[in-house]
């Protein structure tokens, strides 16, 4: 069973080394990628430096479309699982084990790391919880799933769902959008407690205007995606 | 509609289907992608034909005067060749995604290679 943790870093110089290395360390048994979206600092050179196993993509994409070459990668090389980790240091590999635990047992298809669950670690602001609850609750009403905290970008799937991500996979904002896709699918969902950090430094990739932006995209992209979603064929 | 309209009409359709054609010549535009032009050309110079159907048409729909219809349907049109720009601009935003994507892995796959017989 091989097991690749995917990990998008777009400016990410201060935390990537000290997250490689905690990986390469501690978890040696699970593999890793880190996808370089087309970084404007030192991010590419730090790994090449360390060299670490990167994808440097020639242009930004952004977040969706690094993580899916994660995912292409995984189904090229033949990974079982893959485990999506943001490169700033807010998810805890310490969870890992949980996270692939429920795909190996064949529970589930996908599980999602949840800061909603137990209540513990980094929370965010009032306002984004509100978001998230919001967008929670329209997801379960569209496609009648009930997964809390929707927009966390750190969770596990199995090779069925590496395939359907590596075909079918948004821009940006993917997070609520490939529960979705997951779901529609047929894919059955777990949601597992996980305790996050807060940023340990640089800058989040959502701004306060942005989130505005963020709530009607992506509960707009929710309500369309129902309307038009035609059995996971569409290519 | 006025005689002096209907020959404004023609004229400006006669000299816009005369610009799309020079541009096709010199390969500036692409035929696949023009189509939808000379098809409102067409359209428009049907209507500055037969000025007679397309009054029976305008009082049918309710409006009042031949000119707005005329205008009616130059809009449509421009939204019809406006919804195809989005189409062909998605389309391609995809391909280069892919484009994007498929480069990134065949480099990682080179530099593997290479770093592996490097090393022996």
């Amino acid at each position: 069973m091989k097991t690749l943790i995917i990990i998008p870093a777009f400016n990410e110089q201060e935390n990537i080394e000290k997250v490689i290395n905690n990986l390469i360390k501690n978890y040696p048994k699970y593999d890793y990628v880190i996808v370089n979206d087309c970084s404007s600092d030192n991010t590419e050179k730090i790994c090449q430096k360390n060299g670490y196993n990167y994808i440097s993509l020639p242009y930004n994409l952004g977040i969706g479309g690094g993580v899916q070459t994660g995912y292409k990668y995984a189904l090229e090389k033949g990974y079982d699982f893959a485990v999506q980790m943001d490169g700033d240091g807010q998810h805890n590999p310490e969870f890992l084990d949980k996270l692939i635990k429920p795909l190996i047992n064949g529970e589930c298809d996908a599980t999602i790391g949840s800061r909603f669950i137990t209540n513990e670690g980094f929370q965010s602001s009032g306002l984004r919880r509100f978001g998230i609850k919001f967008l929670s609750f329209l997801i379960k009403l569209c496609c009648g799933v009930k997964v809390k905290d929707v927009t966390s970008g750190y969770r596990a799937v199995n090779r069925k769902l590496i395939k359907i991500y590596s075909e079918n996979y948004a821009d940006d904002y993917p997070e609520p959008e490939a529960i979705i896709t997951a779901k529609l699918s047929g894919a059955k969902i777990k949601e597992i407690p996980v305790i996050m950090n807060e940023r340990a430094g640089g800058v989040s990739s959502i701004s306060p205007l942005k989130s505005i932006y963020y709530m009607i995209k992506v509960s707009l992209t929710i309500i369309l995606f129902r309307l038009t979603f035609s059995g996971g064929k569409n290519k | 509609m006025s005689l002096a309209l209907r020959i404004s009409l023609i004229a400006g359709v006669l000299v816009y289907t005369a610009v799309i054609l020079v541009f096709l010549r010199k390969k500036t535009l692409n035929l696949k992608y023009t189509l939808l032009w000379l098809f409102s050309a067409v359209v428009l110079f049907l209507m500055a034909l037969f000025p007679k159907a397309l009054e029976v048409v305008t009082h049918l729909l309710g409006i009042e005067y031949v000119v707005n219809a005329v205008f009616l349907m130059a809009i449509f049109l421009i939204l019809l060749i406006l919804i195809s720009l989005t189409a062909i601009v998605s389309k391609q935003h995809k391909q280069i995604k892919e484009l994007v994507q498929t480069i990134a892995l065949l480099k990682k796959d080179i530099e593997d290679n290479q770093n592996s017989f490097g090393g022996k």
